[in-house]
C-alpha cells in the first residue's frame, strides 16, 4: 500500500508543494518598494497563487491517498522506468546539447547534425531522408529568415561564424 | 452614398484587387509558418507602399494583417505549433480532431469561422465605428480584471473530472506570468539574479514549448509505436450549412465578444481567443467534450480572433490608438503617407476610411480561398512520417521561439516547458489551463492591483461597476454551476456504485 501510495500522485503534490513553499520563502527577497503605501505590492499576487497552489496540492494528496486506500489508482498513473525512458532521456539530452551549443557552433552547421540525430533517433532508417531534408530544410530556413526577415539566426564563433558568415 | 460609391469603385479596381488577394494570401502564409507573423510581415511591407497610391498601400497592410489573423491557426491544427499568438487557442480542439482523421475538417471550420468573424466585425466597424470607441473608452481597470478573471474560470470547466489538476495547472501558468520585473513596482520577481529572466516569459516559447516540444518527447519516448500512426490524405471540407447552423450561436457570440476585445487598445486578438473559448465552453451543452477536438473548440477562437483584427481597426481609425500590435504598424502605413489616423481622418479622408473599410471586407473572403491553397500546401507535411516530421517541426519551433526577440532565453524556455508539458501528459495534467493562466495573469494581476489603487483600495468599486460587476457576478454564477455539477456527477456516481 505504502508502495503504491508513494508512486502515485503523491509524489506529485509532494513537488508541487515544496516548490510552491520554496518560491514562497523567495517572495520575501522581492525588493520592498513602497510605492502605494505598502498594500498590494509585487508580492501580494505570486505570494496569493502561491498559497492556493499548497492548497491545492493538499487537496490532490487527500483525494490520491482515498482512492489509493479505496484501491482505485490506475496503474498508468504511476511512475514506471523502462527502455523507452532512456529514449526520453537521448531525446532531452540531444536538445539541450542542441540549445547549449547553438550560440557557439551556429544554426547553419549545428542543424543538421542535431536533425539527423534526432531522425535516428525517432526510428528514421531512410537514408535518402535522413541525408537530404536537414540540409534542405536548414537551407531554407536560413534564407527565409535571414535574408526576407532579416532574422539574425545564432552564427557561431571561430570558424563556425566564417562559415555562417557565407550565407548570412 | 457617394463617397461610398466611389470607394466601391476604388477598391474594385483590378489594382487593388490584386493588391488585396495577394496580401491576404501573403498574410495566410507568413501566419501559418512559426516565426514569422503578421506585425512582422506589415513591418517589411511598408516600404513597398511609398511607391503606391496611399489607398492601395493601405489596403495592402490591412489584407495582410487580415491573412495573418488567421493563417497561425493552420499550423496550430495540423502540428499542435500556433504559427501566430492568436491561433493558440485553436491548437486546442484542433489538433486533436487532426489526429482523429479530421485535419480537413477542423480547416474548414477555422477558415470558414475566421472568414464569418472578420466579415461580422467589419460590418460592425463600417456601422458604428464612433459609438464602439466611446465604450471602449468606458473600459476600465475593474473591467479589465472581470474580464479577465472570467476567462480564467474557464479552467474549473476545461479539467473534465480531474479539476484539482486544472487549478493546479492554473497556478503554474499564473505564477510563471509573474516572472520578471514587477510592471508596477519594477521589483523583479522570481529572476534569481540573473538577466536571463527580467523580461519575463513570453507565452510564445511557452506555448510552442508545452505543446510541440512535449509532444516530440512523448513520441521519443514512445518509438516506433507512435511513429506509426494512420496519416490519410487532407483536404480542407468546408463545413456545410447544416453544420454551419449547429455552430451559429458560438459564431455569433464569439464574433461579438471578438469585436469588442479588439477595440480595447492593448488586448488584442490573442486574449479574444481565449475569451471567446471559454465563453464557448460556459455555453455549451457539453462543456466537457472540449479539447477532445470539437467543433465548437475550433469556431470559438477562429471567429473570435478575426473579429478582434476588425475590432482593434476601430480605435486606431477613430482615435488613433494602436488596438493591437500590427495596428501599430498600420499607423506607420498612415504616417508614411503623410497621414494621421484619428478622428479628423473621418473628416479630411472619408473615402479613404471608406475603401478600407470595403477592402477588409473583400480581405475577409479572399482570405477564404488563399487559407484553402495555403492548408492544402501544409497539408501536404502531415503525409510525411514523425521520424522525419518531428525534427523538421522542433527546428521551426526553435526557429520560431528565437524569433521573437532574437535571443536564446527564448529557446530555453520553449526547452523548460517542453519538459513541463511532457511531465503534465504524463501525470495527466491538462495543459490547456497553464497556458490561459499564463497568457491572462499578468492582465488579472495588474488590472486588480491598479483598479484596487485607483479606487484607494475600496473593493466595491470592483463589484458596483455596471459592466465589470455584471461580468463578475456572470463568472460567479457560472463558476458555482460548473462545480456544483462536477459535484453532482460524482455523487451520481458514487450512488450507482454503491447500488
Amino acid at each position: 500500500m505504502l508502495k503504491a501510495l508513494l508512486k502515485s500522485e503523491v509524489i506529485i503534490s509532494a513537488i508541487c508543494a515544496a516548490a510552491a513553499l520554496y518560491l514562497f520563502f523567495e517572495t520575501q527577497t522581492f525588493a520592498n518598494i513602497d510605492v502605494y503605501g505598502g498594500k498590494l505590492g509585487s508580492d501580494f499576487w505570486p505570494r496569493l497563487i502561491l498559497v492556493s497552489m499548497m492548497a491545492l496540492s493538499a487537496g490532490l494528496a487527500y483525494n490520491t491517498i482515498k482512492d489509493v486506500l479505496k484501491g482505485k489508482i490506475p496503474e498508468a498513473n504511476n511512475i514506471k522506468f523502462s527502455s523507452a525512458n532512456i529514449r526520453f532521456i537521448a531525446a532531452v539530452a540531444l536538445i539541450a546539447t542542441y540549445l547549449g551549443l547553438l550560440p557557439v557552433i551556429g544554426f547553419l552547421v549545428l542543424t543538421p547534425v542535431m536533425m539527423i540525430a534526432f531522425m535516428y533517433l525517432l526510428g528514421e532508417r531512410s537514408k535518402a531522408w535522413i541525408f537530404s531534408i536537414p540540409f534542405v530544410l536548414t537551407l531554407g530556413i536560413v534564407l527565409v529568415f535571414t535574408k526576407l526577415m532579416y532574422v539574425p539566426l545564432p552564427r557561431g564563433m571561430g570558424i563556425f561564424l566564417k562559415i555562417s558568415h557565407l550565407l548570412y | 452614398m457617394e463617397i461610398w460609391l466611389a470607394s466601391l469603385l476604388n477598391v474594385f479596381s483590378p489594382v487593388a484587387l490584386m493588391l488585396i488577394a495577394g496580401g491576404a494570401l501573403a498574410g495566410v502564409m507568413l501566419g501559418a509558418i512559426p516565426g514569422l507573423n503578421s506585425p512582422m510581415g506589415t513591418a517589411l511591407l511598408i516600404p513597398f507602399t511609398f511607391a503606391m497610391e496611399p489607398a492601395n498601400g493601405l489596403m495592402l497592410l490591412t489584407a495582410v494583417y487580415c491573412g495573418g489573423t488567421f493563417g497561425g491557426s493552420i499550423s496550430a491544427i495540423l502540428f499542435n505549433v500556433p504559427g501566430a499568438p492568436e491561433a493558440s487557442v485553436t491548437g486546442f480542439d484542433g489538433y486533436p480532431m487532426a489526429k482523429s482523421g479530421k485535419a480537413g475538417k477542423a480547416l474548414g471550420i477555422a477558415i470558414m469561422c475566421s472568414c464569418l468573424g472578420g466579415l461580422f466585425s467589419v460590418i460592425v466597424m463600417s456601422l458604428i465605428s464612433p459609438q464602439l470607441a466611446s465604450v471602449a473608452l468606458s473600459f476600465s481597470e475593474p473591467e479589465y480584471f472581470a474580464l479577465a478573471l472570467a476567462a480564467l474560470t474557464l479552467i474549473a470547466s476545461l479539467g473534465g473530472d480531474k479539476m484539482i489538476k486544472a487549478f493546479i495547472a492554473g497556478c503554474i501558468g499564473l505564477l510563471a506570468a509573474t516572472i520578471g520585473i514587477d510592471p508596477m513596482t519594477s521589483a523583479e520577481r522570481f529572476t534569481f539574479d540573473g538577466d536571463a529572466l527580467m523580461g519575463g516569459i513570453n507565452f510564445i516559447p511557452a506555448l510552442i514549448g508545452a505543446f510541440a516540444v512535449g509532444e516530440i518527447l512523448m513520441t521519443a519516448e514512445a518509438g516506433l509505436k507512435k511513429t506509426g500512426e494512420a496519416v490519410t490524405k487532407v483536404s480542407t471540407e468546408l463545413p456545410k450549412i447544416i453544420e454551419l447552423l449547429k455552430l451559429k450561436w458560438t459564431i455569433l457570440r464569439s464574433a461579438v465578444i471578438g469585436t469588442m476585445i479588439g477595440i480595447l487598445p492593448g488586448v488584442g486578438a490573442t486574449t479574444a481567443a481565449f475569451v471567446g473559448y471559454s465563453e464557448a465552453v460556459r455555453w455549451s451543452k457539453h462543456p466537457r467534450k472540449f479539447g477532445t477536438g470539437i467543433a465548437e473548440g475550433i469556431a470559438a477562437p477562429e471567429t473570435c480572433n478575426n473579429a478582434a483584427a476588425g475590432g482593434a481597426m476601430v480605435p486606431l481609425l477613430t482615435l488613433g490608438i494602436p488596438g493591437s500590435a500590427t495596428t501599430a504598424v498600420i499607423i506607420g502605413g498612415f504616417m508614411v503617407h503623410g497621414m494621421q489616423p484619428g478622428p479628423m481622418l473621418f473628416i479630411n479622408q472619408p473615402g479613404l476610411m471608406y475603401s478600407l473599410f470595403i477592402a477588409m471586407f473583400v480581405a475577409n473572403i479572399f482570405m477564404l480561398f488563399s487559407g484553402m491553397i495555403v492548408a492544402k500546401l501544409f497539408s501536404n507535411f502531415r503525409k510525411i512520417r514523425y521520424s522525419i516530421l518531428g525534427p523538421c517541426i522542433f527546428v521551426f519551433a526553435t526557429v520560431g521561439a528565437f524569433g521573437i526577440s532574437n535571443s536564446m532565453v527564448d529557446v530555453w524556455i520553449m526547452f523548460a516547458f517542453g519538459l513541463i508539458g511532457y511531465a503534465m501528459k504524463k501525470f495527466d495534467f491538462p495543459i490547456a489551463p497553464l497556458i490561459i493562466a499564463l497568457v491572462l495573469g499578468e492582465l488579472a494581476e495588474i488590472s486588480l492591483r491598479r483598479g484596487m489603487r485607483m479606487a484607494d483600495w475600496d473593493i466595491s468599486d470592483f463589484i458596483f461597476r455596471p459592466i465589470g460587476g455584471t461580468i463578475l457576478l456572470l463568472t460567479l454564477i457560472t463558476l458555482l454551476f460548473t462545480i456544483y455539477g462536477k459535484v453532482k456527477r460524482k455523487s451520481k456516481f458514487v450512488d450507482s456504485k454503491t447500488a
